[in-house]
């Protein structure tokens, strides 16, 4: 009698269970895979009338053939589908496949160069004081899901949104001189500049913030709408939208370019890169970026190709020179001559990744090729030190908490050991380190480690650099005047080669100030099936709509 | 037993409470502004207060415990500042995720190492039994993760027979079951080593007492003893081990969820709390705190079941 309550307890645990997977596992009807159905229900329900497949009686499909689907990883969930507030490459993308710009950056499976295409536009001209631009769309371009045809008022309208202090795009520095846009009539168009803007066409027009919109959809779902719904005018159309689990992506039939290789993206958000790695590894995704110790593994595997790039980064050890301690500059100096920087970027990166010596990388506009080159040397760093009237000094570095920084840490520790530096390591996890250089707190900073990322155009390193950005992104706190009147040249001076010299030198001020110790500019590693062909920018910016197979 | 539940109830509404304000607290104490957490140098310093506003921060704790309360009340956790998702939304889908993972590792626990411990109890210092505890030990102090990784590169990476991440397809049961079966496992070991173990020690306690000899004395088959007397009394500290570990399993998920990219709740809270998104981190700790509350519940009336001797609520235990 009483074995039979033991019994049913376990009888009720299997129900449970059972309970609790059915309605999970049957929950919201599955899709089926070839009718692109618009992702948010509210969009499905208001948006006009159809370009909706029609019934599948009418349409025969040619042939029942598997579908070509690429599952790519995403290294974190995609936080929202507006361009105008990217928050990481993820968001990035995600939305390329979708959204078009006037122009972008040509991608291949081993790009050298930075070459601009016209994505929307037959054909676009700057004015020769650059500050009009002339564009003439495509014709014929038509919006996802009935959305009607692109027109130049789409561009005005997805332009002047970063002006709208009510949006408050944290890009509106992309449009930082947009006055505003001319519609000439349907397909033509005019960009009006109040100052010329170099940076306009390396990191605003070809980058996130020259997407695109559609303007009729914008005005129907509103900002917060945007942030879960999508309307291009790409090679796939939105088809699933699950941050956390999944994003679909859906060949576009009506595209008004080529046809994309794959018939689906799916894009799986994975945080770990171990975790990627193994999912790569056991076939359940073919695309995914690597971390810097695994490249080695997947090289000697032939399962995998593997695609290394200079990463579009520069990563540093900053000094405060308004911290007490490191104010006098032979401190700092003595501080450059103790590191053994090779040793660093040996030990942390077992050679996948370059030492650099200035803070633009190579290949872009204002990369300073001949910037001098530290070498270890205790004698000169002791002698720095004695000119600064100290025989040893305790200092802290703080550093996020992550393998890369601990080992330049550890390093760095051991080297200023030697000259009497006792050197405190301060690991902090991400929310708490970001936080460091905050207005007066920031003052507090001693040595900090750090990485910035950073687009084609040198503006975009050193913008952070500037007086007014002490307290918030120059920890440094180091501040230049020459500097900044030099930079507010190069953004507004658009011939190259004047641009170049002028990053030159800017970077030789950074130089004089010994306030930055520059490692790396970083590798960006990707591993993936043999039979994918992936689509890359110089830098390693992946455009998954242009990948092919074979 | 009316008055007992009363009481439970204002408890749980209590820790309810307590937790909120902690939480909130704990916002004021954590260095790490949300939004530049999240978009890095984009974050302009009117955007950071937009979006602080927009999180209650720039209010009082008292006052952010009230509103948040008052919304939970209402059956609102709240708006995701940055996506602009409702949270009870986010929150719905993670649960179930986390729930079955939870669950299926518990009920697997229970299925195998309740008659490990059974069979120990009953054949004490033989092989089997050494052979138990040996194994037992083992997976009670292999950290989650460690077994999580083998389970993935034996099954997943090498054999190629099981899947490795996510949580299946929506709608496919049987895939839905493929993809718990490496996690709830990684997970269910070390409690099939702690339930072995706790069985075989209380049960050879019980074993021990005089109603056990009485019974045996009075010619009672082994078997009849074993399971019908001695196991139900020694199921009692079980069960309220079960009733924490409910809980703790809700936590240990939040590793396995990491490494096996499910989207449950243990994701959700991890990637919030790295990115600051405080009113994410509140809601869904208050529900996990919830459920665990529930939990302990279930297991203090499940003690009334197994012995009624018990009389909840009447300071008799």
């Amino acid at each position: 009698m009483k074995n039979r309550k033991c019994m049913s307890l376990f009888l009720i645990a299997i129900a449970i269970t059972l309970a609790l997977i059915l309605p999970a596992g049957c929950g919201p009807t599955p899709q089926p895979a070839d009718t692109p159905v618009p992702p948010a229900e509210e969009a499905a329900t208001e948006a006009p009338a159809p370009t909706e497949p029609p019934s599948p009686t009418d349409t025969p499909e040619p042939e029942a053939a598997e579908p070509k689907i690429l599952i790519v990883r995403l290294y974190e969930r995609i936080q929202t589908l507006d361009p105008a507030f990217v928050v990481g490459v993820y968001d990035s993308q995600v939305q390329n496949t979708v959204l078009n710009r006037l122009v972008s950056y040509d991608t291949g499976p081993d790009p050298r160069e930075y070459e601009l295409y016209n994505d929307l536009v037959e054909s676009i001209e700057p004015s020769e004081d650059g500050l009009e631009i002339t564009f003439k769309l495509r014709e014929g371009v038509m919006w996802h899901r009935g959305y009607g045809e692109l027109t130049a008022e789409d561009v005005k309208f997805s332009y002047e949104r970063y002006l709208d202090e009510e949006l408050d795009s944290p890009y509106a520095d992309d449009w930082a001189t947009l006055d505003h846009v001319e519609v000439i009539d349907k397909y033509t168009g005019k960009i009006i500049l109040s100052e010329p803007f170099a940076p306009l066409w390396k990191t605003t027009l070809p980058i996130d913030s020259g997407h695109i919109i559609s303007k009729k959809f914008a005005e129907e779902v509103g900002p917060e709408g945007l942030t879960n719904d999508m309307v291009g005018t790409g090679p796939y159309v939105l088809a699933k939208f699950e941050p956390t689990e999944l994003v679909v992506v859906k060949r576009n039939p009506d595209y008004f370019g080529e046809q994309p290789y794959y018939d689906e993206i799916h894009f799986i958000p994975i945080d770990d890169d171990k975790a990627a790695e193994i999912a790569l590894e056991a076939g359940e995704v073919q695309f995914t970026r690597i971390s810097d110790a695994s490249i080695q593994r997947f090289q000697d595997n032939p399962d995998y190709a593997v695609s290394t790039f200079p990463a579009l980064a520069y990563k540093w050890i900053g000094l405060n020179v308004e911290n007490p301690k490191l104010e006098d500059p032979n401190v700092r100096q003595a501080i450059r001559y103790a590191v053994d920087v090779d040793s660093i970027v040996m030990a942390t990166y077992m050679g996948a990744a370059e030492r650099e010596y200035t803070m633009i990388p190579p290949g872009l506009t204002g990369h300073w090729a001949d910037a001098p080159r530290y070498e270890r040397d205790v004698e000169k760093a002791k002698e720095y030190l004695a000119k600064a009237g100290l025989e040893s000094l305790d200092l802290r570095i703080d550093i996020e908490d992550e393998t890369e920084y601990r080992t330049w840490a550890e390093i760095l520790q051991q080297n200023l050991k030697e000259v009497g530096i006792n050197l405190e390591v301060n690991p902090l996890d991400p929310g708490s380190f970001w936080e460091i250089g905050d207005g007066d707190q920031g003052k507090n900073v001693e040595l900090y480690a750090i990485s910035y990322g950073m687009g084609p155009d040198p503006s975009w390193a050193t913008m952070w650099f500037l007086c007014n950005q002490v307290g918030v992104w120059n920890w440094n706190r180091w501040c230049n005047e020459e500097f900044d009147s030099l930079h507010q040249e190069s953004v507004t001076t658009l011939d190259e080669e004047t641009r170049h010299n002028i990053h030159v030198e800017m970077e030789k001020l950074v130089d004089e100030s010994a306030s930055f110790i520059w490692i790396t500019h970083g590798t960006s590693a990707f591993a993936y099936a043999p039979n994918v062909v992936p689509a890359f920018t110089p830098n390693g910016d992946v455009d998954f709509h242009r990948f092919s197979g074979e | 037993m009316r008055a007992y539940l009363l009481k439970r109830a204002a408890m749980t509404v209590l820790v309810m409470v307590l937790v909120t304000v902690f939480l909130s607290l704990l916002v004021q104490i954590v260095p790490g502004d949300p939004a530049k957490t999240l978009l890095g140098f984009r974050a302009k310093p009117k955007y950071v207060e937009r979006v602080r506003s927009a999180m209650d921060l720039d209010k009082p704790v008292w006052v952010q415990v009230r509103n948040f309360l008052w919304k939970v009340l209402h059956g609102d956790l709240g708006t995701d500042v940055f996506t602009n998702r409702s949270i009870n939304d986010l929150v719905g889908r993670a649960l179930p995720h986390t729930l079955i993972l939870a669950w299926t590792s518990m009920t697997l626990a229970v299925l195998i190492g309740i008659p490990l411990g059974v069979h120990s109890a009953a054949h004490p210092d033989s092989w089997a039994d050494r052979i138990t505890a040996i194994f037992s030990i083992s997976f009670i102090t292999t950290p989650t993760f460690v077994v999580a990784l083998f389970l993935l590169l034996i099954f997943a990476v090498q054999l190629k027979i099981l899947p490795a991440i996510g949580a299946g397809k929506e709608g496919d049961v049987v895939d839905y079951i493929r993809h718990l079966i490496l996690p709830s496992i990684a997970l269910a070991l070390s409690w099939v080593g702690y339930l072995a173990r706790l069985i075989r020690t209380s049960l050879l306690e019980v074993l021990n007492e005089t109603y056990i000899r009485a019974a045996m004395a009075a010619g009672l088959s082994r078997r009849l003893i074993l399971y019908k007397y001695a196991l139900k009394n020694a199921f009692i500290p079980t069960v309220a081990i079960l009733g924490i570990g409910l809980g703790s399993l809700m936590g240990g998920a939040v590793f396995i969820e990491v490494i096996f990219s499910r989207p449950g709740m243990g994701t959700l809270i991890y990637d919030a709390v790295m990115q600051r998104n405080y009113p994410i981190v509140r809601a869904g700790v208050l529900v996990v705190a919830f459920l665990f509350v529930v939990a302990n519940l279930l297991a203090d009336l499940a003690y009334t079941y197994l012995d009624p001797r018990i009389q909840l609520g009447k300071g008799q235990r």
